[in-house]
């Protein structure tokens, strides 16, 4: 076996300790936002980031962050350096506050802390974070707020300011800042976590500077950067080069296009988005920095997923977004809904660029994977049984299915995210439950199936006002949740749906399980996006992705599909139509004979209709 | 050079050109700087061909499938808006 | 005379440890019988008991008044599906609890595994979905009923259950840990109809909030349940009739023991006791020498793991992760990576780096200097290689090593590649392997607000002693213990111990809580402890009862455990506010200074109350401490690699059997054990204290 060692100006035992050191550093950074911090986003839905960045802002070092974060984050701490470098000053001990998603941040709930890390005296690096909050004084609570249509509406925006002087904090920015949000307890809790987990950062890493002197860490430093270069421009040669692409639409009331087309040639991948709508007068719109750290993220989570996360990974990308375009708006488009809308589609169609690419080689197409278009969600907020007002989020879309791979099932609800407990939920909030359970029926089919994803419904129960407000938000439209990939089916579609008047407390009066929604009564409608009330006789349904399939299912090995229907997963009607596989009896048996009859009526039956 | 190109589909150099091909049966679809999905057989079907959980759809999109004219491997699944010529996918 | 015995079964070997009225430790030993686990431990007893001067293992045990016993079974019957056919019950609607695993899919995984999400899979789950029920019933979470069980609809349940061939049942029902009257209902018709069934209520084996991370651990109850308790009741037919008196003690988890019947009764808490049972040895060695604050680091063939002690108590996990699924079932806290002597050195052929594990050797094929097939130089080739250890004088010399084919397999596999000579190469393993060490050491301290520099470092298992003052140096630790029964800790952490109960109650209260209800939910739990330790024969004199409850600031998901001081009189309001100002200092403690956000108001979730009858303690006998430089033990020297020295430097070898009490050596020096090898870096200083350890003393 022989190795290339990428040539080093380091040695190799040390640059593998220290790298090492600098991404665990970066993961405490994490951990100690997700313990401290205490917003249902921060902990469950892992809506945060942490990590370290050179003295020019470049990413050093982004742990387990979402990359796209981690990108915009490093925007922002070059923002701060222009703002203040030579107003205010960049001292030691400083810590800097920016929320401006026409700077930096993807919209205005992300709040970022960006901490100059200084070692006798000179500025060596930076750390930053950035927590969702659970309100930031825009339109609606929670922040997304379908009814505004400029950036005015969607709460505070701030470029830049000098929150902590010195190691002092400065109490009244902080307080101007949470007062003007329906939460500002649980957002100052917020910022505080920040400020920890920051300095976390600034010591640990002024005790790395400490041991192995200056020197040492930059020469480390500026190896990890172009060690991650060069590994990646060579995997992006090493596949043949091509043009791809792809388009996808954001349901907002409207609709808007986003539309990418990936070129690889040698070393480089030029994403290049012209042809998207023009800027919406609706939250959906993703700023410039935003649309290159979807690439960038698509990148590090295929390509670069066991390289260390940094500038390094940045170099081979190119994004080109024209100016006025939903992927790079102007000015005062408003964006508080982009994160799971227009991001979503950004998202997806530069990941399925990059999948349609990574099918062309042989060594890769192992990381194909059927990809999701995005899911519905809720916030909510009201006064809860122990009669406190509160904001919060319901956390169901952590029980996404995945996409199947080239060579493997999708995961049933094995996004990775965790929702909570509906013991939880029920203790915390004025909800009861009627089911949370998989998605009969939701995997999209193929040779290998996608992991089907979850559903759940709920009512208000011992609320104080009778009800509580709900905000729709996500990914809109019929076609969200899993796309199929390469012939495979897609996923069940994701939605909110709000039935009114139906007979739940009857039902539980009368000592029966209200689980079937067609059992429930009342009248349903799906919610686009927009804000709702739940009331004592409405049920809210929610039903996540489900991951897409790859592939022809008449190709799925029939015992697979046996043990579909076996655990509920798929019915025995979709095993006939869409595999092509008999299973008879109530004791479920596989009919090998009848199935090889059937597939083979199914091929017929495909090439003789007429369109 | 030989290399996939999805799922069913590869590129493949014949007389120093590159083709599309059925990855099954060897079928050559077209060359490779053609769009391969012209040279296939296409069926639109309703939305619940594709289970019952898409009846949301019905109405608004159809369920447009690509075989190979041959073998009738399964190369494409896609919903596309029914009162549109534009596909809504490239 | 009388005997306190302990016998810890292992994955490789069984441990007996036999201690005597005066205090003296003798130890056995002998190979794991996988088969039939009793077997092994009756060898091992058999050994004992001739080293310690009797005849056979019926002498030994017809003389033993406290017989204590940790194994594997339950963490082997998990790993190895060897458990019962079990079947779930459900609350209808919610029959993909188990399954969907709250979207948990990465719990328990490495970072380079869930970097690589394309590869993610979900762990196969212990029930299929085929043999999970949902019943009609509902409770809410002030625990009123709001839907009455549907019998008929569970009584077919359970029938269709049995009629899938179930030898076992878990029910997971919504809220029955504030109402267990569906629960107990259920079980009640199962006693009925099948009196043979094993069952578990979730409302018993976890009664604490997350149907998920319940309905999990009363699955694995369920699993494992029949099993165990088979096992446990041969086990004590066998050592009856072998002559034992007393009823054979169970290490479970969180580091105490059960008599046969509560263990079998709660048979989750014995999975991962192994480790418990070091800890309490850890612990129980740290008080006779002073050091209430401990990092317990082991060191094996594949695996390192940390745990800690501090302020003289175990720190515990609530929540921990098994297998890749969260239960609710209390133990020691442990950390671990895979880093071992036998983790493989290999370089990445797409990056050129080395690295070091987490693949491992194991015992087969084995590092390459066992010469039994290994061809890829692991972590001790590398110690091996830099004269850490010696090729005539392995395990006691029971073992050669072949440095030869050793030095190739370095040079060969890693320092051509990299450009560098086999000892550079070597040496770098050395520092790799090292640095992963201190790194997950650091996450487990600093994580939780520790100082490590406040910490002394233990160092168990074969490999440790050789690393452990390099790793400890790196996080500023001054002082390394090696302990005497290192290679024994988990025997010596069986006999002295104490029998423990644990209880616990889910009440959301927030905060200032009633100080009446407080009372009433902890007098529930005092009346089972006292209760049960009268049964298992202690007088209430002999019983010492600490409450302590779970809480955290409001609308937040992180908990602490926060202990009241012990003793089981009612708690006043005073001591309410004590607590909670306490808890904002811990929180303060472990998440940094200005984390609390006291403002946000605070909650209590769970309470715990553990009741310990304690037992009598061997008195391990401290030896008179004589000052001596070691000389009388010096065996010999040879060229050991320094980093400092970034060379080989002429050491001395000493005789570790005979150095005695008081004994000071300056470093660089070797310590040959018939176990293990201590390496004494240059710069430090070791000694020997008056119970056979030896201590590094760091920097001195």
């Amino acid at each position: 076996m022989s190795a290339n060692p990428i040539s080093s100006s380091v040695d190799p035992i040390t640059f593998e300790i220290l790298s090492h050191r600098l991404y665990q550093i970066a993961k405490e950074m994490g951990t100690a936002l997700e313990r401290v911090g205490g917003t249902v986003n921060t902990t469950q839905m892992h809506d945060y980031m942490a990590s370290l960045y050179l003295a020019n802002g470049d990413v050093l070092s982004a742990g387990d962050s979402m990359g796209w974060h981690v990108a915009c984050a490093g925007f922002a701490v070059k923002r701060i350096i222009e703002r203040f470098e030579n107003n205010g000053g960049i001292n030691p001990d400083d810590i800097f506050l920016l929320n401006d998603p026409y700077l930096a941040a993807i919209h205005q709930s992300d709040v970022y802390m960006i901490s100059p890390i200084h070692f006798r005296g000179q500025l060596v690096g930076w750390s930053a974070t950035f927590v969702h909050v659970m309100d930031i004084g825009a339109m609606s609570p929670g922040g997304n707020s379908p009814g505004a249509t400029e950036i005015c509406h969607e709460g505070i925006r701030i470029p830049g300011i000098k929150l902590v002087d010195r190691g002092e904090l400065r109490k009244d920015l902080f307080d101007a800042f949470i007062n003007m949000t329906r939460q500002p307890v649980m957002v100052g809790l917020d910022l505080k976590c920040e400020i920890a987990a920051n300095n976390v950062a600034k010591f640990r890493m002024q005790a790395l500077y400490e041991q192995f002197g200056p020197e040492l860490v930059t020469a480390v430093s500026q190896e990890m950067l172009h060690h991650s270069e060069a590994i990646l421009r060579r995997r992006i040669a090493e596949i043949p080069d091509g043009t791809w692409s792809d388009t996808g639409s954001i349901h907002a009331g409207d609709t808007w296009k986003v539309h990418v087309t990936l070129n690889k040639k040698d070393d480089r991948l030029l994403f290049d988005f012209t042809g998207s709508s023009p800027q919406a007068k609706k939250g959906i719109n993703l700023p410039y920095h935003a649309t290159f750290g979807a690439c960038y993220e698509a990148i590090l989570c295929t390509l670069a997923y066991d390289l260390p996360k940094n500038h390094g990974a940045l170099k081979p990308i190119e994004v080109i977004a024209p100016e006025g375009t939903v992927v790079n708006p102007t000015p005062p488009a408003p964006v508080s809904l982009n994160t799971t809308s227009g991001g979503a589609t950004v998202k997806f169609v530069a990941n399925s660029a990059i999948m349609q690419m990574l099918a062309t080689s042989e060594k890769w197409r192992g990381e194909v994977m059927a990809l999701n278009a995005g899911h519905r969600l809720a916030r909510h907020a009201g006064v809860n049984q122990h009669g406190k007002y509160y904001v919060s989020t319901l956390s169901e879309g952590a029980l996404d299915g995945t996409g199947a791979r080239s060579y493997k099932d999708g995961d049933d609800t094995g996004r990775g995210l965790s929702c909570h407990n509906i013991e939880w939920l029920e203790a915390n909030f004025p909800l009861l439950y009627l089911f949370r359970r998989n998605t009969k029926g939701g995997a999209g089919a193929g040779r290998y199936r996608g992991g089907t994803g979850g559903e759940s419904a709920l009512t208000v129960y011992d609320a104080p006002d009778g009800k509580i407000k709900g905000v729709a938000l996500g990914v809109a439209g019929l076609r969200n949740s899993g796309q199929g990939m390469f012939g495979g089916y897609p996923g069940a579609p994701s939605l909110l749906m709000l039935k009114e008047g139906t007979r739940v407390a009857e039902m539980i009066a009368a000592d029966k399980s209200p689980d079937r929604l067609d059992e429930v009564g009342g009248s349903g409608r799906l919610l686009p996006y927009c804000e709702f009330d739940v009331g004592k006789n409405d049920v809210l349904y929610m039903r996540m992705s489900s991951g897409g399939g790859y592939g022809d299912p008449l190709e799925r090995e029939p015992e697979r599909v046996l043990n579909d229907v076996e655990a509920g997963i798929v019915s025995r009607e979709e095993a006939k139509e869409i595999y092509g596989v008999v299973i008879e009896g109530d004791d479920l048996v596989l009919d090998l004979a009848a199935t090889d009859k059937l597939r083979a009526s199914h091929r017929q039956e495909r090439l003789q209709e007429t369109k | 050079m030989n290399h996939p190109l999805r799922a069913n589909l590869e590129i493949t150099i014949l007389d120093g050109m590159e083709w599309v091909r059925c990855s099954k049966c060897q079928r050559k679809h077209c060359r490779a700087d053609e769009d391969w999905r012209r040279f296939c057989k296409v069926r639109l079907l309703p939305p619940t061909k594709a289970g019952v959980l898409m009846s949301d759809l019905n109405g608004q999109y159809l369920l447009r499938q690509f075989y190979c004219p041959t073998c009738a491997v399964l190369l494409d699944t896609d919903f596309v808006e029914e009162h549109s010529n534009d596909a809504g996918r490239a | 005379m009388n005997y306190v015995v302990g016998v810890d079964i292992g994955g490789t070997f069984t441990d007996c440890v036999v201690v005597d009225e005066g205090g003296k430790v003798t130890i056995g030993k002998s190979l794991s019988t996988p088969a039939d686990f009793a077997q092994g431990a009756l060898n091992a007893a058999d050994d004992a008991a001739q080293n310690v001067g009797v005849k056979n293992a019926d002498e030994l045990f017809s003389a033993t008044q406290l017989f204590f016993h940790a194994c594997t079974i339950g963490d082997n019957t998990l790993i190895n599906r060897a458990g019962a056919k079990t079947g779930l019950i459900l609350t209808k609607g919610f029959g993909d609890t188990l399954h969907m695993m709250r979207g948990k899919i990465a719990e328990g995984l490495t970072e380079n595994e869930i970097a690589h999400r394309s590869a993610l899979d979900k762990p196969e789950p212990f029930v299929p979905r085929r043999l999970v029920e949902e019943v009609p019933e509902r409770i809410d979470y002030k625990g009123q009923e709001l839907i009455q069980l549907d019998v008929q609809a569970a009584q077919q349940a359970i029938d269709r259950l049995v009629s899938k061939g179930v030898e076992s049942i878990a029910v997971c029902f919504l809220w029955s840990i504030m109402n267990d009257s569906h629960e107990k209902q259920l079980a009640e018709m199962l006693r009925k109809k099948y009196p043979k069934l094993f069952f578990t209520l979730s409302s018993e084996v976890a009664p604490y909030l997350g149907e998920y991370e319940r309905s999990a651990t009363t699955v694995f109850n369920a699993y494992i349940g029949p099993k165990i308790s088979s096992y446990l009741k041969n086990l004590q037919r066998i050592l009856h009739s072998k002559g034992l008196k007393r009823e054979p003690l169970i290490m479970q988890a969180y580091g105490g023991v059960l008599g046969i019947e509560a263990t079998c009764k709660n048979a989750v808490g014995i999975i991962e006791s192994g480790p418990a049972a070091g800890i309490v040895g850890t612990r129980f060695l740290g008080e006779h020498i002073g050091e209430k604050n401990i990092l317990a680091t082991d060191m094996g063939g594949t695996t390192f793991k940390v745990s800690v002690v501090r302020d003289g108590v175990i720190e515990r996990d609530y929540k921990p992760v098994i297998l890749r699924h969260s239960i609710l079932s209390s133990k020691i806290w442990v950390e671990s990576i895979g880093a071992g002597g036998g983790s493989i050195a290999w370089i990445d052929p797409d990056t050129g780096l080395l690295k070091v594990g987490p693949q491992g050797a194991g015992a087969l094929p084995g590092p390459v200097c066992y010469d039994v097939g290994g061809t890829e130089p692991t972590v001790s080739d590398a110690d091996l290689v830099l004269g850490y250890l010696n090729e005539n004088y392995f395990l006691g010399g029971r073992m050669k090593l072949n440095k030869a084919k050793t030095i190739e397999a370095v040079r060969e596999r890693i320092a051509k590649l990299l450009k560098m000579t086999e000892v550079e190469a070597a040496s770098g393993i050395y520092r790799i392997a090292n640095s992963h060490m201190s790194d997950l050491i650091r996450k487990a301290t600093v994580e939780k607000g520790h100082d490590p520099r406040n910490f002394a470092l233990f160092a168990f298992g074969g490999a440790a002693p050789v690393h452990a003052s390099r790793y400890a140096a790196e996080l500023g630790i001054r002082q390394v213990v090696v302990p005497l029964t290192a290679s024994v800790h988990g025997a010596t952490g069986l006999i002295s111990s104490d029998v423990v109960y644990e209880y616990g109650k889910s009440d959301h209260m927030v905060v200032p809580a009633e100080t009446t209800r407080v009372n009433e939910n902890f007098s529930g739990l005092l009346e089972r402890a006292l209760s049960d330790l009268r049964a298992a024969g202690f007088e209430e004199s002999d019983v010492l009862v600490n409450r302590s409850v779970d809480m955290r600031y409001r609308y937040q998901v992180h908990e602490l455990n926060v202990p009241f001081p012990a003793g089981t009189k009612a708690i006043t309001a005073k001591e309410m506010e004590a607590l909670y100002t306490l808890f904002d200092d811990l929180y303060e403690k472990a998440f940094g200074q200005g984390s609390g956000y006291r403002e946000a108001g605070k909650e209590i979730l769970t309470f715990r109350l553990t009741g310990t009858g304690l037992l009598k303690k061997p008195d391990i006998k401290a030896e008179r401490v004589q000052r001596s430089d070691g000389a009388h033990a010096l065996k010999g020297q040879r060229d050991v690699y320094f980093e400092e020295e970034r060379k080989f430097v002429s050491t001395r070898v000493y005789d570790f059997s005979k150095m005695q009490p008081g004994v000071e050596l300056d470093g660089p020096a070797i310590i040959e054990t018939p176990v293990t090898t201590i390496v004494v870096n240059p710069k430090d200083r070791a000694t020997m204290d008056e119970y056979f350890n030896v201590r590094i003393h760091l920097g001195a």
